[in-house]
């Protein structure tokens, strides 16, 4: 697939065309999504829960596609054609203004919005995720305090970042934050150099470096989630 | 050569080889399984925190796994999602 943008404008497939448009929006800019968006996703035929199916895949895939690079795995599968190599050039993904962020609603259900009640199997499957991630693992709780809320100024998720009121207060913290923020607005650029980098910082640890990185990239799955939900139901 | 240590499934001890075990041991589309025949890259890459690892495939298996969406149309968003991640993998 060479370019999914094109594919989001011009498929002549209807349904193929709003996923991919769903899929390049939540990956790039889940706080840009609106009522809009909602209803040229349902004119398309895709019901609330294949929506939200959406959004939960485009986070998933997130995930995956930043452990991968910055763990720098090899590929699993014979592939035809040579892969192309990332771009560490290629500009960052925009950061939203805290005027941009939407506001978490009730998801009351009303007809208007998008029941984010949905998908009940696969929410509650995320919140182990989230606990652990929050909660445990090498790094100081405020060190993982400053990478979650690095994530979510990157994604618009406001309600994570007025639950937490830290900033950097070392060298260290600094290069926390700047990984925080390769991770949720460059994946492309992950590699060798984001772990030169922490190591460089202080970070002698592999098991910390892998915390690091991996924190930053799990809550850009749980940011995304929110924001694009949120997003989706607001109703300006 | 990865940027981090992995240990893969033949190396774990402990938890990490009950991990893999209970992971190998899930049915898998034969289009899935990778040449190698273990563990795919994308597990292994999260064997430096085993707790960690049940919990996130444990969300993917469920939303990568079934509907709504049908397969064909998963794939679709899983890759536009790769594609503009710059994630070849």
């Amino acid at each position: 697939m060479a370019d999914p943008r094109a594919l989001a404008e011009r498929a002549p497939d209807l349904l193929v065309r709003a996923l991919a448009r769903l899929a390049c929006r939540v990956t790039e800019a889940p706080w840009a999504l609106d009522a809009a968006e909602l209803a040229a996703a349902r004119a398309a035929a895709l019901s609330d829960e294949a929506i939200v199916h959406v959004v939960l895949l485009a986070a998933l895939f997130g995930h995956f596609n930043r452990m991968a690079d910055a763990v720098g795995i090899e590929l699993d599968y014979g592939v035809r054609l040579t892969p192309p190599h990332a771009e560490p050039a290629t500009p960052a993904y925009l950061k939203p203004a805290p005027a941009d962020w939407p506001l978490p609603t009730a998801g009351d259900g009303a007809e208007d919005s998008i029941r984010v009640g949905l998908r009940a199997a696969a929410l509650p499957l995320l919140e182990p995720w989230q606990a652990h991630v929050w909660g445990q693992g090498p790094l100081a709780p405020h060190q993982r305090s400053l990478i979650r809320r690095t994530v979510a100024e990157c994604l618009g998720d406001g309600a994570t970042v007025q639950a937490l009121d830290v900033a950097p207060a070392s060298p260290l913290d600094a290069a926390l934050v700047a990984t925080a923020d390769e991770v949720a607005r460059a994946p492309w650029r992950l590699g060798a150099g984001t772990v030169a980098r922490l190591r460089s910082a202080g970070l002698s640890d592999d098991v910390e470096i892998f915390d690091a990185i991996a924190t930053a990239s799990s809550c850009t799955t749980f940011s995304r989630i929110r924001v694009a939900l949120a997003a989706l139901n607001r109703r300006d | 050569m990865p940027h981090l240590p992995v240990i893969p499934p033949q190396a774990a001890s402990g938890l990490l080889h009950e991990v893999y075990q209970r992971a190998l041991s899930r049915p898998l589309p034969p289009v899935y399984r990778p040449l190698h025949g273990g563990a795919a890259g994308i597990i292994v890459a999260h064997s430096l925190d085993p707790q960690l690892l049940p919990l996130v495939f444990g969300f993917a298996g469920q939303v990568n796994g079934q509907g709504p969406l049908t397969w064909p149309q998963r794939e679709l968003v899983n890759t536009v999602t790769s594609r503009l991640n710059q994630c070849f993998y």
